[in-house]
């Protein structure tokens, strides 16, 4: 039984695809859908491409439409993606964590690490793990 | 129950990691990086180039002011591009704006307290000038064997005064804050007006971070 699902997102077109699937999975069982946008510790574009930086506000007012009739609730957190999502997923007791399998790549995934991977590995539920290529 | 100060210091190192991996995930941050680093140590060496060699007579290498100014500027560019690489994100977290909009007052602060760290780590510099590129040393032998000596430099060393380090330090520190913080305001302000023009070209889809309208199904 799945009771509420949590996805991430960090407002990019292929999150917002892993959020849509996760939407479709939230209507299907009747669950809960929390969406989550974790903030990196510090974002160079801040400084350097304020213009940039996610609009998170404006996505989420996006989510609202996108989300009609079904129950939602959005989150914002700081620090490490791939803890923060599986941290609030065992804060949440959520039954399903949904991810995107393209997030970042080249460098980024060097430094970073891959979300989904990490997810994975560390989540304390259900992971539904969404194909993204076609947004990259 | 504290953590031991062994856990503190592990914790603390891990969160500066992750502050360094996630400033500098984005290319943008390097070349940023390296362009301010550029900028202060060019720019900002050729005022201090001024204040020291010309205008307090320092005891250099008997060269040419032009190829003094590129021989100190790029020595310090070297030895501060790390200094630099460190600074713009320990400051960013430390400042800890967490995504708040970037404004006026949140630039100038971050200029500010970037421009007086990197001051303070450049108050050393004249010592260390003298002890590594100052007149008799085997790297200002080389320059002047390389560049050729300046006649009326060679005339000027023989009557240079002595300085103290320490006044000379503090000199360095005291025009450095303002001269430091006001060339990385202007290389914030070029980084972004390359990004703008970039974004430009590419169309006006990439005006913004991408959100919910690219993602269509």
């Amino acid at each position: 039984m799945i009771r509420s699902i949590l996805v991430g997102t960090d407002t990019s077109a292929a999150a917002t695809m892993a959020v849509d699937e996760a939407s479709l999975l939230a209507r299907t069982h009747g669950a809960e859908l929390v969406v989550l946008y974790v903030r990196p510790p510090v974002d160079a574009r801040e400084v350097f491409d304020p213009a940039g930086v996610p609009d998170v506000d404006r996505h989420f007012e996006g989510l609202a439409d996108r989300l009609s009739g079904l129950r939602f609730r959005t989150r914002r957190e700081s620090g490490d993606a791939a803890a923060t999502i599986c941290d609030v997923a065992e804060e949440e007791g959520v039954d399903v964590i949904v991810v995107g399998n393209r997030g970042v790549h080249g460098r980024r995934r060097w430094l970073l690490g891959s979300v989904p991977n990490a997810v994975l590995q560390h989540s304390p539920c259900s992971v539904f793990v969404v194909d993204t290529r076609e947004a990259q | 129950m504290t953590a031991s100060p062994a856990v503190r210091v592990r914790e603390s190192a891990r969160s500066w990691r992750r502050v360094l991996r996630s400033f500098y995930s984005r290319p943008l941050a390097y070349g940023a990086a390296v362009f301010v680093s550029a900028i202060l140590a060019y720019a900002g060496g050729g005022i201090m180039f001024w204040l020291h060699a010309i205008y307090r007579g320092e005891n250099g290498p008997p060269i040419g002011h032009w190829q003094h100014w590129l021989l100190d500027s790029t020595l310090g560019f070297v030895a501060l591009t790390p200094v630099v690489l460190l600074l713009l994100p320990a400051v960013l977290w430390t400042l800890g704006w967490q995504g708040r909009k970037a404004d006026g007052v949140r630039v100038g602060g971050y200029v500010v307290v970037v421009g007086m760290l990197f001051a303070l780590v450049t108050g050393p510099g004249p010592l260390l000038h003298n002890a590594i590129a100052g007149a008799g040393t085997p790297l200002a032998n080389l320059a002047t064997d390389v560049f050729g000596p300046d006649p009326q430099m060679v005339e000027r060393q023989t009557d240079a005064p002595e300085r103290s380090a320490f006044t000379e330090g503090v000199l360095q520190v005291a025009l450095g804050i303002p001269v430091y913080s006001l060339l990385t305001l202007a290389s914030i302000a070029a980084v972004r007006r390359v990004v703008r023009l970039s974004r430009r070209d590419r169309g006006p889809g990439a005006a913004r971070a991408p959100t919910l309208a690219g993602a269509g199904r």
